[in-house]
């Protein structure tokens, strides 16, 4: 049986499992810190029926996987299991209240793969990226070199470096000014490291949507690429292709990995002593990306960034009413920013509003993924409000910023 | 003579609710899109199937029914609940609100098919009256968001025993019993007035809601919750004849569709506090309860019998045992926790070590626990505690000299005292090998009337949980507990030797009544666990009524033919008011 094998039965038992306790449709109520900002389903919210929350999605796979109604005569099937932005906020509520083998996510991405298979999905847009990936290793469909914004050419493909820099397809292709300061930093701190000219697709959208056909291919090359180069550790900017190589990779690959991952935020934390900060007078937010806290569990990444934030004298970071386990998802995950792009907006939009409730002029966070969501949402929420646009900064981008006194 | 209740006649009865045909059910949607938001109506297979399962599983008694509604409506308006009703009176097919689903008698699962309401776009904290201490919010409004909306303002509603995950509207109309139902009483002595919807279409407005209706309802946004209103200073106010806000209570929307409540809300206080005793004998612990009721001494109590109960209930076979070992018997846990603290000398001689202690010693060998919560001013609060401590040990009262259980209850409940530290209990616990234990479990059971979470754990562990909660006398509390126990026993109930069930009593309304809460869980995949867990159910039912005690939990159907088998008058009744107003669908029967 490989990873991808979908055991029907556990399915289902995990389905059943859910008791409908209602404790996911919203932050925990021991979480909850107003009224306003208390809704964590990004697809509940915004689409309202039982069906887009996790408990209706357990009953749509029960169902599914019991041939009890004829749901294929269904035209919301797709749009409701497409429409979780598998941002975990359901999971972590869960598992928070009892340790459980429901896991709504694993669910919802196990029930995309059997509808992938059965020709249901998945949505248009999502299938193109696939297509894209299985053309040109990347989900942008770019056919131009991998890591060409890289200036300095000795960091390329070096053999031995003690951090193997994983890029990822977002920040390589579409954020590389994200890519850009973290070799600033990694050259600061007088770091070995290297970035591959080879590397390729971490595989996470494809995982994500249920597209599971290409994932192993991608898997190995890359692992091929990483253990030909030697390095130790993997370093990441991208909390989509951190959560996916350390998590999902092993359960592909059905052994742990051969080297150490590390999340930039991880990273920068831990060379705090070797910064010296220029003020920065600035009111920010920090968000945390799904992927780097809930996904991560037991270990999600939390504090780090913060500590990172709390230490550029004169910032001062306001906390959300969201966070951590709590945090709303950007809307950008789970190939709902490529499958639903309004919707995605509108989550983007909503967050962006906690944001300036909270009076903050910008928000941090550490992820090329919601960079892009957050960005457009704050486009959007600057037009409904008229009001200036929230920054939306990438950390390393922050840090960078704070180290030249920008 | 207990009456024989068959299973299988409910069945035949669901019979009769086939799958709405398609054609009529075409256009039963068109209707209801003339007036509803047509996004919000539908037929379709994928958005109706979430509704075939509720917090009890599929409402039946089969472990693998799950029958899904024909047609879906997600109002936003009392108008739109308005029209759902008189379409579905037009057509006679039946119509059944869901707001949370967390109840735990399966009656938000359509067990007779046809239109369901889900609430979730009525989410809305329409008014917080400073003025005449009440607040308007709809229906999907849980407990949770009230309770941080009204929390910065000094103000706190009455939480139910349930997950703070269930709803403001649908706990109180459903007779929830609460934290503080000892000095303020149940659900329905919650609701100033309601807004609500007749079967019939027609809308109806009661008490505090009937002057100055909260008409101008803020449009519906996702994700956005507009600021609540100021209120007006209202007050519960009757017109002549009978008071309608009675009419949906306890009826699983049968006899209205509830669309705004108005309830009470309580000032926060200064101070607060958890006492903790243990008993052996369950009738001296129930005599002492009463008293402190009639005393009108703090807000209420629980009564968590028998000791192992809860960590049976919550924690894994291995943890709950060790957890039983402390209790009943501390000395030697106490010495094996001094064994293996002593690696840590400095945790020993700190006060929260020794308070914890001292409050295992208290709960040692003993039965049962009573946690009794006090509330007011400081002043208030320490003389009700001194009370609390005669009457616990009046000889007129209790034979037993109890244990004192506050020094563990204090850091237990963590939320309610200054410097309690949960901590300590999680280390003790932890050093005694406890190995499922997570402190967030701790964490989060410490501020119950603010975020009960705890009851979610309990029907999770085995994912089945199905209870009964009469409300009786506290003098009757003994004899039903024993008809529980033998209950328990004549029915081969898997869970005895698991200890997964337990009984919980809840101070009712002064020392009126109180509520002994039965709760079982049990595999809901395994058709012998639920039959047998039903049948409990249903015997000590017809045993407690053959007594006089009133009964508010057993699957949605069985409860029908209870009814109507043991209350006739009652329950025919209750069909010529529910005919009367035009309901569609009376319950099956
Ligand atoms: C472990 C556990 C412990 C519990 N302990 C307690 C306790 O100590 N005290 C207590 O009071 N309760 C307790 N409960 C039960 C709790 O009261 C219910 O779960 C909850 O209040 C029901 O509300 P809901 O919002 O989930 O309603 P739902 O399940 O959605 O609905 C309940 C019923 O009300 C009807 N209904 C829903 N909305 C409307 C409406 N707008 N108008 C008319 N009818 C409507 C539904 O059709 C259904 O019949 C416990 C539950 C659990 C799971
Ligand atoms: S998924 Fe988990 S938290 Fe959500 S309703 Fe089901 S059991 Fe409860
Ligand atoms: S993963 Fe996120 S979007 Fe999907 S059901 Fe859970 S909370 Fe909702």
């Amino acid at each position: 049986m490989t990873a991808f094998t979908i055991d029907r039965e556990a399915l289902k038992n995990a389905a059943l499992s859910c008791v409908h306790c209602a404790m996911c449709r919203q932050a925990l109520p021991s979480l909850t810190k107003s009224n306003k900002f208390a809704d964590t389903c990004p697809s509940g919210l915004y689409f309202n029926y039982e069906a887009y929350y996790a408990p209706g999605r357990n009953e749509i796979a029960r169902a599914i996987l019991r041939n009890e109604y004829p749901l294929e005569e269904s035209e919301k099937l797709k749009e409701i299991i497409y429409s979780c932005t598998t941002c975990g906020a359901c999971e972590v509520n869960c598992r928070y209240i009892c340790d459980t083998n429901i896991l709504p996510v694993r669910i919802t991405e196990k029930i995309r793969a059997i509808l992938a298979k059965m020709g249901i999905g998945p949505l248009p847009n999502q299938q193109k990226f696939a297509n894209y990936v299985k053309k040109y290793n990347n989900p942008y469909g770019e056919s131009t070199k991998r890591n060409s914004w890289v200036k300095n050419e000795s960091i390329l493909d070096k053999e031995k470096a003690k951090y193997f820099y994983f890029v990822g397809c977002t920040t390589g292709y579409r954020l590389t000014p994200v890519a850009e300061a973290t070799v600033k930093i990694l050259d600061l701190t007088k770091e070995n490291y290297t970035v591959s000219s080879q590397e390729i697709c971490c595989g996470s959208p494809l995982i994500r949507t249920g597209q599971l056909d290409d994932v192993e291919r991608l898997v190995q090359q890359n692992l091929e690429v990483i253990q030909r180069l030697k390095c130790k550790i993997v370093l990441f900017s991208c909390a989509g292709c951190y959560r996916t190589v350390t998590k999902d990779w092993p359960e592909i690959l059905g052994k742990p990995l051969p080297f150490k991952t590390m999340h930039m935020a991880e990273y920068l934390a831990n060379k705090l002593k070797k910064f010296k900060f220029r003020p920065m007078k600035m009111k920010v937010a920090y968000h945390d990306p799904c992927h780097l806290g809930r996904h991560m569990f037991p270990n999600q990444i939390y504090n780090e960034p913060r500590q990172v934030i709390d230490r550029i004298p004169g910032i001062n970071r306001v906390v959300l009413d969201r966070e951590m386990d709590a945090t709303l998802c950007c809307g950008a995950g789970g190939g709902v920013k490529a499958g639903m792009p309004d919707y995605s907006e509108y989550i983007a939009t909503l967050r962006v509003e906690e944001v300036r409730a909270k009076g903050a002029e910008a928000v941090i966070t550490p992820c090329p993924f919601c960079i892009r969501g957050l960005t457009d949402g704050a486009k959007q929420e600057a037009k409904n409000t008229g009001l200036n646009e929230i920054k939306v900064m990438g950390l390393t981008e922050l840090v960078i910023k704070a180290l030249e006194g920008k | 003579m207990v009456p024989e209740f068959r299973s299988e006649e409910i069945e035949k009865v669901l019979d009769d609710y086939p799958e709405m045909d398609k054609k009529l059910a075409e256009k039963i949607v068109r209707d209801l899109q003339d007036v509803i938001n047509p996004k919000f109506v539908t037929r379709d297979w994928a958005a109706r199937v979430p509704y075939s399962r509720d917090q009890t599983g599929g409402g039946s008694s089969k472990v693998d029914e799950f029958r899904a509604p024909d047609i879906v409506v997600v109002p936003d308006s009392v108008y739109d609940v308005a029209h759902t009703c008189q379409i579905a009176l037009k057509y006679g097919v039946p119509v059944l609100p869901v707001s949370t689903g967390a109840n735990v008698c399966g009656m938000a699962v359509p067990l007779c098919r046809g239109i369901m309401i889900d609430f979730k776009r009525m989410n809305r904290i329409l008014e917080i009256d400073e003025d005449g201490l009440t607040c308007t919010v709809e229906p999907y409004v849980t407990y949770s968001r009230l309770q941080a909306e009204l929390d910065p303002r000094g103000y706190r509603v009455n939480v139910p025993g349930a997950p703070n995950s269930a709803a403001v509207l649908s706990n109180c109309f459903f007779v929830g019993d609460k934290y503080f139902s000892a000095k303020y009483g149940y659900g329905p002595m919650e609701i100033m007035g309601a807004e609500f919807v007749l079967p019939n279409g027609k809308i109806i407005r009661t008490g505090a809601l009937a002057i100055n209706p909260i008409e101008d309802v803020p449009e519906y946004i996702p994700g956005k919750h507009p600021d609540p209103k100021d209120g007006p200073g209202r007050v519960c106010v009757q017109a002549f004849g009978p008071d309608m806000t009675g009419l949906p209570y306890q009826s699983v929307g049968r006899n209205g569709i509830v669309t705004k409540i108005c309830v009470k809300i309580y000032p926060l206080t200064e101070s607060s506090r958890i006492l903790m005793y243990g008993f052996k004998n369950l009738k001296n612990l129930t005599r002492c309860l009463s008293e402190i009721c009639a005393r009108e001494i703090g807000y209420g109590g629980i009564v968590n019998g028998p000791m192992y109960s809860i960590p049976s209930l919550t924690h894994t076979k291995a943890d709950a045992e060790k957890l039983m070992d402390i209790f009943e018997h501390s000395i030697t846990a106490i010495l094996k926790i001094t064994k293996s603290l002593l690696k840590n000398p400095i945790l020993i001689f700190k006060k929260p070590f020794r308070e914890v202690l001292s409050g295992l010693m208290g709960i040692k060998g003993r039965n049962f626990s009573t946690e009794i919560f006090l509330f007011g001013t400081k002043r208030r609060v320490e003389l009700d505690q001194k009370r609390t401590e005669r009457i616990m040990n009046d000889p007129e009262l209790t034979d037993e000299k109890p244990g004192n259980g506050t020094g563990l209850a204090k850091h237990l409940f963590w939320g309610y005292e200054k410097d309690a530290k949960p901590e300590y209990i999680y280390k003790i616990f932890k050093s005694l090998g406890l190995k499922d234990f997570r402190l967030d479990w701790l964490l989060r059971m410490g501020k119950m009337w603010d975020y009960n979470e705890v009851p979610t754990r309990i029907m999770r562990k085995a994912s089945g949980f199905l209870l009964q909660s009469p409300r009786m006398p506290f003098g009757k509390m003994h004899w039903a507990f024993e008809i529980f126990l033998d209950a328990l026993k004549k029915a081969n109930y898997p869970g005895v030797e698991e200890g997964n069930w337990s009984t919980y009593i809840n101070s009712g309304s002064g020392p009126h009544y109180a509520c002994l809460e039965m709760d079982m869980i049990y595999d809901p995949k395994s058709q012998e666990d639920k039959d047998k867990v039903l049948k409990i159910l249903v015997d000590v039912t017809f045993q407690l009524m053959q007594k006089g005690v009133y009964f508010p939990h057993n699957l949605g159907v069985a409860r029908d033919f209870i009814e109507k088998m043991m209350l006739p008058k009652v329950w025919q009744l209750t069909k010529e008011i529910r005919e009367a107003f035009q309901a569609t669908v009376l319950g099956p029967l």
